[in-house]
């Protein structure tokens, strides 16, 4: 018997409501894939599919260097409750521009996953691949990005097209010495205008980001959204020499899958 | 259109496949599309990575 789609709502801060279609019957089963398994204690049956970046960008030449990265999120809730959640991260480019990052996997909006699942990526931007590895089943999962970017800060999305856009305006900060660097600042205030997802009122999402130009890299953002609340990003440990040539590359013994593509979404209902 | 961040080449779009179970144990009633008791999840993650924005089989919310 089928039912009727049901709403899940994820709330990332904001409302988050979402039709999934139901279905019942039994299980038919994909098969294991590529992914990297969850399992263990804690919140299992989390599979990692794939990691991508939305666009290269031009790789960055001639400024290798690596570092720890600290990410502080804070929200704090309409009773005066706190939610705060630290992650650290590590990361390297090298001399032709290709980066690796070691970083937690996020919260899926309000669920934290425990124990802490780590995402290891490598990304090429001259060969437009991206990695991600999975050292318990040795395993590189490589993603292609096709090479036209989209629309600066957009993605494609459903419905909404006679909404009021969001507007973006910017101011420098300055310059001020971060971490051994001096850091250009920037404050971007992002404002969605009202009544396009049904707030009242319209919503401001500031971002303090401070850049340093002379390795290419933001050292220090400040991102504060009301739906999500507050994420300061720092840099730590910067280290200005070429990282080990290992770390851009997949370990011999893994097998390289290529990442499945995302299955389609279930039919529009107008 | 969901607006992000300016710094578009930092973002990344992070693919998962969740047991239904997994989001039901969180408190969130969810029915598998395909019947394999999982749906796939997107999101989007920043350069400081947190994410921007979740999505369940192709809807980005604003």
């Amino acid at each position: 018997m089928s039912n009727p789609i049901l709403a899940a709502s994820l709330a990332l801060g904001l409302a988050f409501s979402i039709g999934v279609s139901a279905q019942s019957g039994p299980p038919r089963g994909r098969g294991p894939g590529p992914g990297m398994r969850g399992g263990g204690p804690g919140l299992p049956g989390i599979d990692i599919l794939g990691v991508e970046p939305i666009e290269f960008g031009e790789p960055i030449l001639d400024l290798p260097f690596s570092a720890d990265a600290v990410t502080d999120m804070t929200q704090t809730l309409p009773d005066g409750n706190r939610i705060e959640r630290r992650s650290t991260s590590t990361l390297a480019r090298d001399s032709v521009g290709r980066t690796r990052r070691e970083q937690a996997l996020p919260p899926i909006g309000p669920i934290v996953v425990e124990p802490e699942r780590r995402m290891i990526t490598i990304s090429d931007p001259t060969q437009r691949v991206h990695y991600l590895l999975d050292p318990v089943r040795k395993m590189a999962i490589k993603s292609t990005v096709p090479s036209s970017p989209r629309s600066r800060g957009e993605l494609p999305s459903r419905g909404t097209p006679n909404l009021p856009r969001p507007e973006i305006t910017s101011i420098r900060l300055g310059t001020r010495p971060i971490a051994g660097l001096q850091a250009e600042g920037t404050r971007e205030t992002l404002t969605i205008p009202a009544a396009r997802f049904g707030n009242v009122r319209a919503i401001d999402v500031v971002t303090e980001r401070w850049y340093a130009a002379d390795l290419k890299v933001v050292v220090e953002s400040r991102r504060t959204d009301p739906r999500d609340g507050t994420v300061l990003y720092q840099l730590f440990n910067i280290v200005r020499l070429e990282p080990a040539a290992s770390l851009f590359q997949v370990p011999p013994d893994y097998t390289v899958v290529d990442s499945p593509r995302p299955s389609p979404g279930p039919p529009r209902r107008n | 259109m969901a607006w992000l961040d300016s710094d578009e080449t930092s973002l990344q779009i992070v693919r998962l496949r969740v047991a239904v179970a997994t989001l039901a144990a969180q408190g969130y009633a969810l029915r598998d599309p395909t019947g394999d008791g999982t749906v796939e999840i997107e999101m989007i993650v920043g350069p400081d990575g947190a994410a921007r924005r979740v999505r369940v089989n192709g809807i980005w919310p604003e």
